[in-house]
């Protein structure tokens, strides 16, 4: 917190009529003392209306979690209350890290004043996940006619930004449900809510799962059987060796780590609404482990974590140890399928046996190679990565590209029918 | 070069009207100052004129720096040198430019050029621009009569004026 100082402004006007105020007395010149009036004016005009101290400001933001494209507003509250005053323009200024936009652009907001106190409202909106930041980088105060100037600094304020802004849904398909609390429908038969058929009554049913109608008419008790319901646990693998792309926040272009990490939320979500169990492997390391869970807390744990998500050319993905999971467990591999690590524990949770899904995060190529040689070299790599595909293929994984809504449907349905296939030992 | 001159629009296109008319306003009295203190038939030094100019170019441009107090002062010079010496129209034009210049610049030094505001600020402080326009003009008036009486010690009296105009100023502040 600066205390009010003269500005430009006031020393020119007082330099500039003493100067001619000088001039005038030397040289006896009236004219030269009239050219002294505005600034004489102006100089003791300032002076008169200086303000006795600094004001006191803040800033708090309406929401400090928000979810990609959402708008929040900074509002900043300038307080002269300790016996300060907010001068005749106050101009407050509201910087932000990269992935944050404010309207005006530039974040600044120029008012006028009566010298009291002031409320000045700023909309921020969030353009990418991450963690981010809004300063009140300052509040500038300026007395009548620019004379004295005063400007008070604020603090940064964090905010997470969600990757929530994917939709996703999926069929009611996951091959190895075993748990007790979820929405999907087991193999066997027990409490749920899915019919499953009516058969004769046998000991230990339930009495209001009498069928009456065909009871009377064969004459013998039957009952309704349902399907159960049954949860899974559902971990995701992010893939973080690599971000290929451009980004450009949520209205725009995405790289494959913005993809990535919106549909391990999207997915995420999903599952958790659905009451599996959700677990989180991050390959990079940045992003610490999640260990499954279910419930509206884990989802919150889970997008907590996300924000953090970075590519890191220092990672040391090679190292990391997948936590043993269940042989029911299903794995959806998020990666864009350009590093050696993400395929060698895809290949390697494969071969143990689990249930893994690969989602293709790379992005579409939209920009034309510079020159003829980088094109080549796209090409080769492109060649490459698609043998790579194949070969995931043909270990049984599956390969998709995201495209939201849906993305998994078939290939769960896919890896459900094979699942529950007889299986000869 | 390219580079450079995208980010030149870009800055460009963040500035707000208000700060444009601000700059424009000072442009314009730089000019009306420069061009009063040129037009009466005498041999005004050009050196302090073109001070005055690059002065106006730099406050346009950087309205809180010293561009403008070498702009006024370069024109105050240039009366000094060579003025004919008494109170015509061309030093009233030459003054009141000289105090939309300063008020613009001051205005416009509070605010950067990205910077979102309302048109109602422009007319922020026109209430102690018009009171000390107006003492311009009546002081003006003063001294044009006290030359053409040629009283003895008639530039006291202007000075004498001008600690009264103070005085009238602190009086309707207060």
């Amino acid at each position: 917190v600066r205390t009010w100082a003269p500005t430009h402004a006031h020393l020119r006007a007082a330099a500039v009529a003493a100067l001619a105020v000088v001039v005038a007395v030397v040289a006896g010149r009236t004219d030269v003392a009239v050219l002294a009036v505005p600034f004489v004016g102006a100089a003791v005009w300032g002076a008169l209306r200086r303000p006795s101290g600094p004001p006191a400001v803040g800033m708090a933001l309406d929401a400090t979690t928000l979810f990609e494209g959402q708008w929040t507003s900074a509002r900043v509250a300038v307080r002269t209350r300790t016996g300060g005053s907010s001068g005749d323009v106050a101009t407050v200024t509201v910087g932000t890290t990269a992935w944050l936009a404010t309207d005006p652009r530039s974040g600044a907001l120029t008012v006028s004043s009566d010298g009291g106190d002031l409320d000045v409202v700023i909309p921020v909106r969030a353009v990418r996940w991450g963690r981010h930041e809004v300063t009140l980088r300052s509040v500038v105060c300026t007395s009548t006619l620019g004379a004295y100037r005063t400007e008070v600094n604020g603090q940064p304020i964090g905010v997470a930004t969600l990757p929530l802004s994917a939709e996703f849904d999926a069929v009611d398909a996951v091959p190895e449900p075993s748990g007790l609390v979820g929405l999907h429908r087991a193999r066997r038969q027990g409490p749920g809510s899915e019919p499953a058929e009516v058969r004769p009554f046998r000991t230990g049913d339930r009495l209001r799962r009498i069928n009456w109608k065909v009871s009377s008419r064969t004459g013998a008790l039957h009952v309704t059987s349902t399907w159960a319901d049954q949860d899974t646990h559902v971990l995701l693998l992010l893939d973080t060796e690599a971000d290929l792309g451009a980004s450009d926040g949520v209205d725009g272009r995405a790289s494959s780590l913005d993809i990535a990490v919106r549909a391990a939320a999207a997915v995420g979500e999903h599952y958790l609404r659905a009451g599996d169990r959700v677990g989180l492997v991050d390959l990079g390391r940045r992003v610490r482990d999640i260990r499954p869970g279910s419930g509206r807390r884990q989802l919150r744990r889970l997008l907590d974590a996300l924000v953090l998500a970075e590519a890191s050319s220092t990672h040391r993905a090679d190292l990391v140890r997948i936590r043993p999971i269940g042989a029911d467990a299903m794995v959806i591999a998020l990666t864009p399928l350009v590093g050696e690590v993400g395929r060698t524990h895809i290949v390697s949770l494969a071969q143990h046996g689990r249930t893994v899904v690969v989602v293709d995060t790379m992005p579409d190529a939209t920009e034309d190679p510079s020159s003829p040689w980088t094109a080549m070299a796209t090409r080769v790599r492109a060649m490459e990565r698609r043998a790579e595909i194949d070969q995931l293929i043909e270990l049984g994984v599956p390969v998709v590209a995201w495209h939201g809504r849906g993305t998994l449907d078939q290939v769960l349905r896919n890896v459900s029918r094979i699942a529950r296939a007889p299986r000869v030992r | 070069m390219s580079r450079r001159l995208g980010r030149l629009a870009t800055m460009a296109h963040e500035w707000t009207r208000v700060t444009l008319v601000l700059r424009i306003t000072i442009a314009l009295g730089v000019a009306g100052a420069v061009v009063a203190s040129a037009v009466p038939a005498w041999d005004v030094p050009d050196a302090y004129l073109w001070i005055a100019v690059i002065g106006g170019v730099v406050g346009v441009v950087v309205p809180d720096a010293g561009g403008a107090s070498v702009a006024s002062a370069g024109v105050v010079v240039a009366w000094a040198v060579r003025g004919p010496g008494g109170v015509g129209p061309a030093v009233i034009v030459t003054a009141l430019c000289l105090l939309v210049v300063h008020v613009a610049s001051a205005l416009a030094a509070a605010m950067p050029m990205s910077a979102r505001s309302t048109s109602d600020l422009l007319v922020r402080w026109i209430r102690p621009t018009g009171v000390i326009a107006a003492a311009t003009v009546a002081t003006a008036g003063i001294a044009a009569a006290f030359d053409r009486w040629s009283p003895p010690g008639s530039l006291l009296l202007v000075l004498v004026v001008l600690a009264a105009l103070g005085g009238a100023v602190w009086w309707w502040t207060d």
